[in-house]
This record gives C-alpha cells, structure tokens and sequence, in this order.
C-alpha cells in the first residue's frame, strides 16, 4: 500500500452493490443484502475494504486522466442546488 | 479499480468481488485521493455509471410484450458507431455498459465489442434471449469476453409463453446451461405479470439448477408492444404488491446461501413500501445499495440511432451519446429526471425510502396516468389516492 493510502473504513462505505449485472433494460439491485444480514455485516464489508486496500487504482469520469482530480469541466450551480449532496449514495 | 469522483465522494467499481461501492469523502481521502472540484456544492451533475448499449433493433423472436417493439428488420449500427460510442461512454466514466437490443446475439461481432469494452475500461455484460444460441455460435461469439450474460426465462413453458406470446422456455434453459458449461457466469432476466408471480418460486430453483448464479426480476412495464390496455391486465396485483416483499424475503433466504444472488430492477423498488421493517430502515436500503428509478442520473440508455434515454423505456432525448459529458448536465429532459426526487408531490414527498425510490416508475405513471409523477402501483400511492378518493386527510 502506497504511503498516502490507508485501510478505507468501513463506515466511509455508504452503499455497497454488489455482482456486475447483466440486464439491458433497466438497473438492478441486489436484495439479499436486505435479507440475508450476514451478507450485509462482517465477511463481505471485509472482503470489500480489503479491495479497496489493495487494487490499483484508475480515475475515470470528465476531465480525468486516469489519476488526479481535474475540475469539473463546467459548474451549473442552479441544478446542483437541487440536489442533496449525497445524492445516489 | 476504477474510481470516480462524485459530489459525496466517489463511486468504485471493484473486480473481485465484483461490486460498485459509494465511498464518502473520507474513505477517498484514505485511498490518498482527493476530489477536489468534484466535491464542490455547486459542482455539476455526474454522468450514469451504467448505460444500457442497443447494438441491433433486428430480433426474430416477436415476444408479445417486447419493450422496443424490435423486429426483425430493425436498424442495426456498424461496428464503428457503436465503438465511439463506446469512446464516449469511458470519457463520460461510464462503469458498466449492458449490451442489449433488438437480439444482440444477432451481431457476429459481440466479442469484437466486448474486448473493445474492456479496453476502454468498461465492464460489458449482454442480455440475450438464448433463441438459436448453440456452442459453436459461443465461442465464434465469444461470449466469454463479458462479465456476465443474462438469458431471459420467465420460467416454465407456461409462465414463458404467458409473458412472451410463445413458449421459448426450453431454448432459453438450453442456453443457460450452454453458456453455464462455457464458463460463463450466467444470469437470468424475469419478468413478472400477475399470471405468472405464482410460479417464480420454481422458476429460480429450475434456473439455478441448470447453471444460473443470479435472477433478475423485472416488472412488466407498458412500453413498445406492451404500451396497450393488456398492460392493466398483466401487471401485478395490488394484492401481489403488498405480497411480494415477504416473497423476496423468502427467496432470498432459500438461494442467497447457495451463492444465487436475487436482484429486483429499479422499478420494484417502491413494491418495497409495502414492507413495514424496510420502509423504516430506509438506510438499510441505502447502505445494500438499491436503486430505485436512476433515469438521468446513475442510469442511461443510448438506443439504436445513438439518442440518450432516461432510462430504456422511455422515449429518448435529444442528446447524443457522442455529447455526454459535455451536454449531460445540460439537457432538459435528463435535468427534469434529476430534479424529479426533490420536487415530487405527495405521497412521494414525505416517502421514507424516497430519496432511494425515486418516485417509482416513470414509464409506468406516464402510461397510466398521463405524467411523469408517483408510481400509480406503489403501495403507498394507492394508499393515499384512496385516502384522498374518501376524503380522508391526507
């Protein structure tokens, strides 16, 4: 692990999806995490904080090149006003 | 892993285990990220994380309640279109992209488009019917390439041909054990109509026999072919609505430990109202990551002739996929979308599990009442219309 990388918390997970999903046509969620609450507890969280601890690591998305945080290309504060900032998460 | 700034932190999409997770600001800063811009108040709105990629309209199988109204002369894009495409879907910072159609098994170039996938950093994953899928067709396809493909079976020959016009049952079980015993992880799409919720119960266990690791359920829903007046007498009951929770539940119990995961697609999330201990644990959803309707946010689709919808069930906008990152936050139909959860009338707005339902179903209010408003088949909105037709306070 990097020297600036540390073991993610697991209380900095908001929300965990899990598997790939395959459907076209609209987005699916799985709810054995609702059911099943050991799916939600102990292993699973340790097997994902333990990805997080050691996978390389890619930046995607607008104005990124694959490492550092650029600045979004352009605000439009009126729309983001809207939106609670913890938005989809 | 691939990490992308969001105004609460970051989405990251994990290989193994295969898994999106939201990180707050916090967790980023551990990984020695920082969001910078990306974390400011008025930083713009992100582009989907999932897009929904229809690579033919052509299919032969003329299932009664197609959604796309496909056909077997449908339109069907060249290769070099849907790979740039495919650029601006990795620019936009695009996590999965979901192969669809039309019958994308149709295309001699899937695996093309797969590894084309890969390389830009996209997650692909197909839906197919499995009519005509053979294991020579498999491999010269390469279907091995995606993360996952998911066969649509709505079960047994009944159910099947309830939903479908025709009973497709047994070529769909054929491929999923074909591409089971490929090496592919195979999962299986199905859709539910009041005929046929009796018999999910079996139809899971039969898919996981024969080889499926995941069922998706889908609501049927009023678009394409199925945006008629049989629509009303398909969908599910308000009995089966306030019902189905407990038959998750159940589900889940019986196939969860076995490893077969049990998904509900965004438009069943608000059938989960009905369920008194979620609808007071709305960060238990949260937290297990449902998603309710994601139409112009963590959701996209770019249909045949390269327009962005919502979502796949609703007309499209006038956005390109080329234009996404740049026109995502501009467009007026994916900006109406996005503002729709924190300007949504009652029962929505004082809805425990709105800020994860969303509001329900847009594809479903619009067809059935005419706006883009509350779920009409939500527990909760049934509720408080008859409460409002008695005249009840609401």
């Amino acid at each position: 692990m990097p020297e600036d990388r540390h073991p993610v918390p697991a209380a900095s997970i908001r929300a965990l999806r899990l598997g790939h999903g395959a459907n076209c046509s609209s987005i699916g969620s799985v709810v054995d995490t609702l059911f099943v609450t050991a799916l939600l507890g102990g292993a699973l969280f340790a097997a994902v904080v333990g990805a997080l601890g050691k996978e390389p690591i890619l930046v995607v998305g607008p104005g990124s090149k694959g490492d550092d945080a650029k600045a979004p290309a352009e605000s439009d504060g009126a729309e983001a006003a809207k939106e609670p900032s913890d938005e989809g998460a | 892993m691939k990490l992308r700034y969001e105004r609460f932190g970051a989405w990251v999409k994990l290989d193994e285990p295969p898994a999106v997770v939201a990180l707050d600001r916090d967790g980023v800063r551990a990984l020695g990220k920082d969001g910078g811009d990306h974390w400011r108040d008025d930083a713009p709105p992100t582009p989907p994380i999932e897009v929904h990629l229809a690579v033919t309209q052509r299919c032969g199988a003329g299932c009664e309640g197609c959604y796309l109204d496909a056909r077997p002369d449908g339109l069907e894009p060249p290769l070099e279109v849907l790979l740039a495409r495919m650029d601006a879907l990795a620019e936009a910072g695009v996590m999965t992209v979901a192969f669809g159609g039309g019958e994308p098994v149709t295309r001699d170039d899937l695996g093309v488009l797969a590894d084309a996938a890969r390389a830009r950093g996209l997650t692909p994953v197909l839906t197919t019917s499995g009519l005509g899928l053979s294991a020579a067709r498999v491999a010269r396809l390469g279907l091995q390439g995606f993360a996952q493909v998911n066969v649509s079976y709505d079960g047994g020959a009944e159910a099947y041909a309830q939903v479908r016009g025709f009973d497709g049952a047994h070529a769909a079980e054929a491929a999923i054990t074909l591409l089971s015993q490929s090496g592919v992880r195979v999962g299986v799409n199905v859709v539910l109509t009041s005929a046929t919720l009796a018999a999910l119960p079996e139809t899971l266990r039969r898919a996981r026999a024969i080889g499926a690791s995941e069922a998706q359920l889908l609501r049927y829903k009023p678009a394409g072919r199925a945006a008629s007046l049989d629509y009303l007498a398909r969908r599910l009951t308000p009995e089966q609505v306030l019902a189905f929770p407990a038959m998750l539940r159940a589900l889940s119990v019986e196939h969860a430990p076995a490893g077969f995961s049990i998904r509900i697609d965004c438009s069943m999330v608000p059938f989960l109202a009905g369920d008194p201990a979620l609808y007071a644990s709305p960060e238990l959803l949260v937290r297990a990551g449902i998603f309710g309707c994601e139409g112009g946010q963590a959701l996209a689709s770019v249909k045949v002739d390269g327009h962005v919808a919502p979502c796949s069930f609703v007309p499209t906008t006038a956005l390109l996929a080329e234009g996404l990152v740049r026109d995502h936050q501009h467009d007026p139909d994916l900006t109406r979308w996005r503002a729709y959860p924190s300007t949504a009338p009652e029962p929505c707005a004082s809805c425990a599990i709105a800020s994860v339902c969303k509001g329900g179903c847009k594809a479903v209010s619009t067809f059935v009442d005419g706006v883009h408003g509350p779920d009409p088949e939500c527990p909760r909105v049934r509720a408080h219309r008859a409460d409002g037709a008695r005249g009840a306070p609401s």
